[in-house]
């Protein structure tokens, strides 16, 4: 049996899954000031009459990290950064503790001018000075060279404080979003170590021997020793759990939109071959562009408890969200209430919403039913456009050869997940407007739960060879090694596919063939002069994000 | 918190599956650097600057500006054809007040692209700032555009597709002819009869540095541009005057670059060359598109740069100072007699043309119409090693109706007599181009 779990904003959401069936659901209030004690709420809900011990794999997601984040009651966090030439690195200054030190690395990975240890030493006293004791480093393309990381580390550890280095956190460039992704890391460790220490002594209380994993923003699943590294990975996994778990009721394996209802928004996902779409470079994290892998999810400020207002004659639907609708005893109408008057949803006191739609009825000088339609007709045209302008934007993504650029593999959606609250009632117009047969799966509420135990563990590995220099490096793994001058690409994509097979294994999962990605896979002729003296090697490759199928029950 | 002054468009197109040949300096490595720097330095996370995907230029849009002998498909390859719509896409950007500003980061290059294309010359084959800036008018109706053109070699390629036209202004900062490929760009090269002083050649000595180019962008260029009131400038942003260049012998840094894009000020800068992959382009690249967006560019240098290696001696200055006393005159006081020869209603010359690139010799005889009422039509014969004697006619924006009428009488009745392998004809009155059929 697998437990999956979103510990979300105001609900916690808990599914017991066996032999690929849901056979328990529960939904229980979020305790913010004390998420061990949601957990166990939710875990005793499901587990009601069974044996704790059965249960093999306990998938959690939770709003832990951005909630310390963005309460900041987060820890304060030594950031010590080396840069060299090229963009300020005090524009990304971040947090009370912010140090450049002298020191620079090319894009090459060549050192231009040595970390100034005497001035590191300096700004860390500085920052012990402070209290602090949690740090992180970055250094402009680290992920070339991670010398400067390594040492700037080296420094530090040893007394009893915690590191992040900002090239184990990932194989891409992007000194800014590593710097913002490095910190973040650092700000939640303690906590979330902490957590989780919480959470597996309240499972082995309860009689839960299972594995515990974390649920990523890229939709996959960590081990509880990459969890502790890097916490960061954890934001944003309610929605990507959300999408996952309508892939898992549905197993789509082509082109397709996932459009989760909520209260008050939208969130529209995309899946290319059935595998949703990720951020390009990483999501953004309290408006700062970061590393971390996340599912590319457009909000939209509509959902069922969007506020109904007449404005200058005509209907507005949303962006506010007052309360929630008459059905449920809330200030204004709302979308639901439209649904409830049209038949298309029954949710709640039906009465009330007819009711409380008779007033803005009276002042358009129309019908409560044409009224209705008004709203969900508006409410629908503005989600289907939506879903048009979020597709075209990924076909815009740009690219970098001519193949591709010509080849046409513009992203075409076949087919439609529909979950949340209102999703039964706006689904079926939503098809009709952008020609695709919606499926509504009959657990919708509980979606982002069934994603969370059914999806798998998900990695990204990079792998750059330089046959110049004779180098090649795995950042994220911390892997550097001289190679021979006759190294090639396809040794590169072996060696890359193999490293992601062991990094998988370590975490107890044997990678099957149709799991893996290679995302990009370059060799690029090396010159000096004019004749050619080696290859740069580019190889990035994952293990999908994908989710066992689930069976209705 | 870091933001672009105005807002930046950049087509960021490197070609990783296209090359010349394998070792060429026109390879697939070319930007492989220069996006490093971009992604590392988060360019394109900065507010205000977007990085868009080029568009695929029609073939209608090559032959807009060029003859392209035996037809625009037997010379352009996809690349080509991306390149130039990476600067159309920029233009796009601009012209719909999408963004303010654009920088198309595209590969191959376009500067010694002439109207007539047989084939390829220093790398180029279709001249994408032609392309874009006549795209530019096609839907946007007349403009006033200046070119200014800072790769180190002579933009022969865009003095020629200008030549005639008195609404461009094309300005070539290159080093000096009399030592580098392509061994023109010379001042005495001015512009067509009717385009005289539209075509300012500025020749520097080799070894010039940051300072004699910006002393030339203050006292020669600048003044000049004030004066033309362009609607839109162009930089035709070659970045071969960097001294780690492997092919020239200059001493620009990157900083000079960005300076000089500061100066400038152009709505859209184009990639021209550039072949120091390693050393310069990651960081000029860098410069010019933090220049653009009106950002501090102060701490972008080369690892190796020091300013007192690569001072240009007294002797240069001098000589710079002293062309930039002269070169203003070409402009302000254009001479009026020019190489060609005046025959039979007609401004004619006549030239030879080689292509490096692709070992082509092209011999021509260019007749501009001596019209009172417009510019007059162009009529180009024009054979090669490669194509037997072929013709050109090309009946410009504003071109008076007996002009038209004439230029396509004349065509159709060379098509009868059937004396050229091809008839090309660029008709920018009626819209129509490529393969003239009456």
């Amino acid at each position: 049996m697998y437990i999956g779990m979103d510990v979300g904003g105001t609900h916690t959401d808990c599914v017991l899954v066996g032999d690929g069936r849901i056979l328990a659901s529960a939904k229980v209030q979020t305790f913010h000031d004390d998420l061990v004690r949601s957990v166990r709420t939710g875990l005793e809900s499901v587990l009601v009459g069974r044996d704790p011990g059965m249960v093999r794999r306990f998938n959690l997601s939770t709003t832990l990290t951005v909630n310390a984040l963005v309460t900041e009651t987060a820890e304060p966090v030594g950031m010590l950064v080396s840069a060299g030439p090229g963009i300020d690195p005090e524009a990304y200054r971040i947090g009370e503790h912010f140090f450049c030190i002298p020191g620079s690395i090319d894009h090459q990975g060549a050192e231009i001018a040595p970390l100034d240890i005497p001035f590191l030493k300096e700004r860390l006293a500085e920052c012990r000075s402070r209290g602090v004791t949690s740090f992180a480093v970055v250094s402009k393309f680290s992920i070339r060279n991670p010398e400067h990381e390594q040492r700037m580390a080296l420094r530090i550890e040893g007394e009893s404080e915690r590191v992040t280095m900002g090239h184990t956190l990932s194989g891409s460039f992007n000194f800014p979003r590593r710097i913002a992704t490095a910190y973040y890391n650092a700000a939640v460790q303690n906590l979330f170590v902490g957590f989780l220490g919480a959470v597996r002594s309240a499972m082995e209380e309860m009689g839960v021997v299972a594995e515990l994993n974390i649920l990523k923003g890229d939709g996959g699943t960590c081990g509880m020793q990459q969890a502790e590294a890097v916490p960061v990975q954890s934001v944003f996994s309610g929605p990507a759990a959300s999408v996952m778990g309508a892939l898992s009721l549905l197993c789509p394996d082509r082109d397709g939109v996932v459009v989760d209802i909520g209260g008050t928004t939208t969130d529209i996902a995309l899946l290319v071959g059935g595998t949703p779409l990720l951020e390009r470079h990483g999501i953004s994290l309290l408006g700062r562009p970061t590393l971390v892998r996340a599912l590319r999810v457009h909000s939209l400020a509509l959902g069922g408890d969007s506020e109904v207002r007449i404005e200058d004659g005509g209907i507005r639907v949303g962006p506010d969200r007052l309360g929630p609708c008459l059905a449920a005893g809330g200030p204004v109408p709302t979308l639901m209430d439209a649904l409830n008057v049209l038949g298309l949803c029954s949710y709640g006191e039906v009465a009330a919403s007819r009711h409380g739609l008779e007033i803005p009825a009276r002042e358009l000088k129309c019908g409560v039913e044409h009224l209705a339609r008004l709203v969900v007709d508006r409410a629908v045209q503005t989600i289907a456009r939506a879903v048009r302008e979020e597709i075209q934007a990924c076909n815009e993504t740009p690219v970098y050869t001519i193949h591709e650029l010509l080849a046409e593999t513009a992203l075409d959606p076949e087919q439609m997940v529909c979950i949340g609250g209102p999703a039964s009632g706006l689904a079926g117009e939503l098809g009709k407007v952008l020609d695709l047969a919606p499926v509504v799966p009959e657990h919708f509420a509980v979606a982002n739960a069934v994603g969370a135990a059914m999806t798998g563990t998900t990695m990204e590995v990079e792998l750059f060879a330089d046959t110049v220099r004779r180098r090649l490096h795995v950042p994220a793994l911390g892997v550097v090694r001289t190679i021979a001058a006759s190294y090639d690409l396809k040794r590169g994509r072996e060696e890359a596919v193999q490293y992601l097979h062991e990094e998988m294994a370590g975490q107890g999962v044997d990678l099957l063939p149709h799991e893996i990605q290679i995302l990009q896979a370059d060799s690029f002729t090396m010159v000096e002069g004019f004749s050619s003296v080696g290859r740069n090697i580019r190889v990035r490759c994952q293990r999908k994000p994908g989710v066992a199928r689930v069976v209705n029950a | 918190m870091l933001r672009a002054e105005n807002s930046l468009g950049v087509v960021f197109f490197p070609a990783f599956d296209w090359a010349i040949s394998p070792t060429h300096p026109e390879r697939e490595e070319r930007l492989l650097y220069t996006l490093d720097q971009f992604l590392e330095e988060g360019v394109f996370d900065i507010p205000g600057i977007t990085e868009y995907k080029p568009e695929v230029a029609g073939y209608d849009d090559i032959e807009r500006v060029h003859f392209c002998f035996p037809g625009a498909d037997r010379v352009c390859t996809e690349s080509h054809l991306i390149s130039a719509g990476g600067a159309i896409r920029i233009a796009r950007l601009v012209m719909e007040g999408r963004e303010q500003r654009g920088f198309a980061l595209v590969r191959p290059p376009g500067h010694h692209a002439m109207k007539c294309v047989h084939g390829t010359r220093g790398f180029c084959t279709v001249n994408i700032e032609a392309v874009m800036v006549e795209w530019i008018r096609e839907h946007y109706g007349p403009k006033r555009v200046a070119v200014v053109d800072t790769d180190c070699h002579h933009g022969d390629g865009s003095q020629d597709v200008f030549w005639h036209d008195p609404d461009t202004l094309y300005i070539s900062l290159h080093q000096d002819g009399r030592t580098l490929y392509p061994g023109t760009g010379f001042p005495r090269e001015a512009g067509g009869p009717r385009a005289r002083g539209r075509n300012l050649n500025i020749p520097l000595p080799p070894n010039t540095s940051d300072e004699g180019m910006l002393m030339v962008m203050e006292r020669v260029v600048m003044p000049i541009l004030r004066d033309f009131k362009p609607d839109l400038i162009v930089n035709s942003a070659g970045q071969d005057n960097h001294y780690s260049d492997p092919i020239t012998n200059m001493n620009f840094s990157a900083s000079g670059y960005a300076r000089l894009n500061e100066m400038l000020k152009p709505d859209i800068a184009v990639l021209e060359g550039g072949y120091a992959i390693q050393g310069a382009l990651p960081y000029v690249n860098l410069g010019i598109t933090l220049a653009m967006a009106g950002m501090d560019y102060s701490r972008v240098r080369e690892p190796d740069f020091d300013p007192d290696r690569f001072r240009q001696s007294a002797k240069t200055s001098k000589y710079i100072a002293g062309l930039c006393d002269v070169l203003p005159g070409i402009y302000f006081e254009p001479e009026q007699n020019g190489e060609e020869i005046r025959e039979n209603g007609f401004f004619a010359r006549e030239r030879d043309i080689f292509y490096d690139t692709d070992s082509i010799s092209e011999h021509q005889v260019e007749k501009l119409r001596d019209c009172p009422n417009c510019r007059g039509y162009l009529w180009v014969q024009s054979g090669s090693s490669r194509n037997s004697l072929s013709l050109g006619v090309e009946i410009p924006v504003g071109a008076c109706p007996s002009c038209v009428r004439e230029a396509r009488d004349r065509a159709e009745e060379a098509k009868h007599k059937g004396t050229f392998q091809s008839i090309r004809m660029i008709d920018r009155v009626n819209g129509e181009y490529g393969e003239f059929c009456p």
